[in-house]
């Protein structure tokens, strides 16, 4: 079965478009989701979760098409965490947990309270005096204590420390040892997203550039750093995005497409998404 | 539901103490028989558990959540009546202590209908303000209503002539106090889907 099933998937606000997104997660991959800010990644979030109306378009999630009554139960299977932790701000991870409780089927207490003590968050203290970094780690642990099926994640490390991002992912890492379990994660830092995903959808203004296998991607692509002339003799089929500096040119090539000889050299996955959204500017 | 439930009396846990304070100190005023206030407090008390969930951006999390877009409009519907009741059981027992220990009789008829006309005006201001706040959220919603309550204000004032004003008390003291209370469940019934409609409209814009 597939986690998330997206096809055409629209939605147009005043001076913004998220136009005919389509892509599938198979169960047991975790898929980041990459774009600049405003790029429409939370919005395709949201239109997943039908939290918004869309204008086209359609998303199943978990085997049942969002817009369907019984999805409000398929949320159940479904962990969430958006930018900012979004929790209610009088209240404390204590009492957090009582109301989590009361909306998930198979939420486990003990999990939870684990969590808390792995993460080193105060039980009494009120969410209004967390610090981000751990609002983020509270709104984690309430979505990782119910079994959730899925992990849907926006921006889960924006504006935190080194620390307390690595310390997130491998929470994420640790959730996805289980086969049946996927991940949507969104987030500018390409480099977090390089360590734990398996797919990557690229958004830029509103439209999907690229949805790929990470590994294949970084098998596909590769960096050339020549002079300008040789730039000028690579295949233009080959080339997808250029960058020129003061001492010679870079281009982000498709590795078949390029005559042998050419030194090329293994891209980063922020490399890839980089050139392919610049283009030939530059 | 529960949880919301949950999660809202942890909310008001501090500021419904202080409603609830002030509520006592209104029913223990001798012979204060109108509780207007009740119908402006349900209100207000929706009002800052919405703006609540708002301010910590919880109600973008909430559609996330594994509940209905229905189950949220009849928790604050159910938290508006329960505070009703409430007020309305404060009001009573307060005001009864007070007349036996002055010897007179705790419910008369007139005591009862201005009872019933306060639950259907705090029923009514219910059914009429939460459609408007799911629709358009508690700052456009509030203005909203400002500036709704000003125009009626202005047009009773205009309107009410001697004349209509007899009018209207006629019909008023006719009225037994369940055709009161029957007006005012079945306004606030009937506001239920027009707040789940303006609700969903909102999330979908």
């Amino acid at each position: 079965m597939n986690a998330i099933e997206v096809c055409g998937l629209s939605k147009s606000y005043p001076g913004f478009t998220l136009s005919d997104i389509s892509f599938t997660l198979p169960e047991g991959c975790i898929l980041g989701l990459v774009g600049e800010n405003g790029a429409g990644k939370s919005t395709l979030i949201r239109l997943i979760m039908d939290a918004t109306g869309r204008d086209a378009g359609t998303a199943r999630v978990l085997g049942i098409e969002a817009t369907d009554p019984a999805f409000t139960r398929v949320r159940g299977d479904i962990g969430v965490v958006l930018d900012d932790a979004r929790l209610p701000e009088t209240l404390d991870p204590r009492k957090l947990g009582r109301v989590f409780a009361g909306l998930y089927d198979r939420w486990d207490g003990e999990t939870y309270h684990d969590y808390l003590r792995r993460l080193e968050l105060p039980e009494k203290k009120k969410v209004k005096d967390f610090s981000r970094g751990m609002k983020m780690k509270l709104a984690l642990a309430l979505a990782l204590s119910h079994d959730a099926r899925l992990l849907v994640l926006d921006e889960p490390t924006g504006g935190l420390d080194p620390v307390v991002r690595d310390e997130i992912l491998d929470i994420l890492e640790d959730f996805t040892r289980r086969e049946d379990r996927s991940v949507l994660i969104s987030s500018h830092i390409v480099s977090d997203l390089e360590k734990l995903c398996d797919y990557v959808a690229f958004l830029h203004r509103g439209e999907l550039l690229l949805f790929e296998e990470k590994d294949r991607l970084l098998e596909e692509y590769a960096m050339a750093r020549v002079t300008e002339a040789e730039l000028a003799a690579l295949p233009p089929e080959a080339v997808r995005g250029t960058r020129r500096g003061k001492y010679g040119a870079e281009a982000l090539v498709e590795r078949r497409l390029v005559p042998a000889g050419v030194p090329l050299e293994k891209p980063t996955l922020e490399d890839i998404i980089v050139f392919f959204a610049r283009g030939d500017r530059a | 539901m529960k949880a919301l439930f949950r999660k809202d009396l942890y909310v008001l846990r501090g500021i419904g103490c202080i409603f609830i304070l002030m509520d006592l100190v209104f029913s223990l005023i001798p012979d204060l028989r109108f509780f207007a206030f009740a119908a402006f407090y349900t209100v207000l008390l929706t009002l800052i558990l919405m703006q609540a969930d708002e301010q910590s951006k919880f109600d973008t999390l909430l559609p996330m959540l594994p509940v209905s877009r229905r189950q949220v409009v009849l928790e604050t519907y159910i938290i508006g009546w329960g505070y009703i009741a409430l007020l309305s059981a404060l009001a009573v027992s307060g005001q009864a202590l007070l007349w036996s220990r002055m010897g007179r009789m705790a419910v008369d008829r007139e005591y009862l209908m201005l009872l019933c006309f306060d639950v259907c005006l705090s029923l009514t201001m219910q059914g009429l303000v939460l459609p408007v706040l799911f629709r358009y959220g508690t700052t456009k919603g509030r203005l909203i209503l400002m500036v709704a309550i000003g125009a009626v204000t202005f047009l009773s004032v205009s309107l009410m002539t001697g004349t209509v004003l007899t009018g209207l008390l006629g019909v008023l003291t006719r009225l037994r106090p369940w055709h009161l209370l029957l007006a005012g469940a079945a306004l606030s019934l009937a506001s239920i889907p027009l707040s789940v409609a303006g609700y969903t409209r909102r999330l979908k814009k």
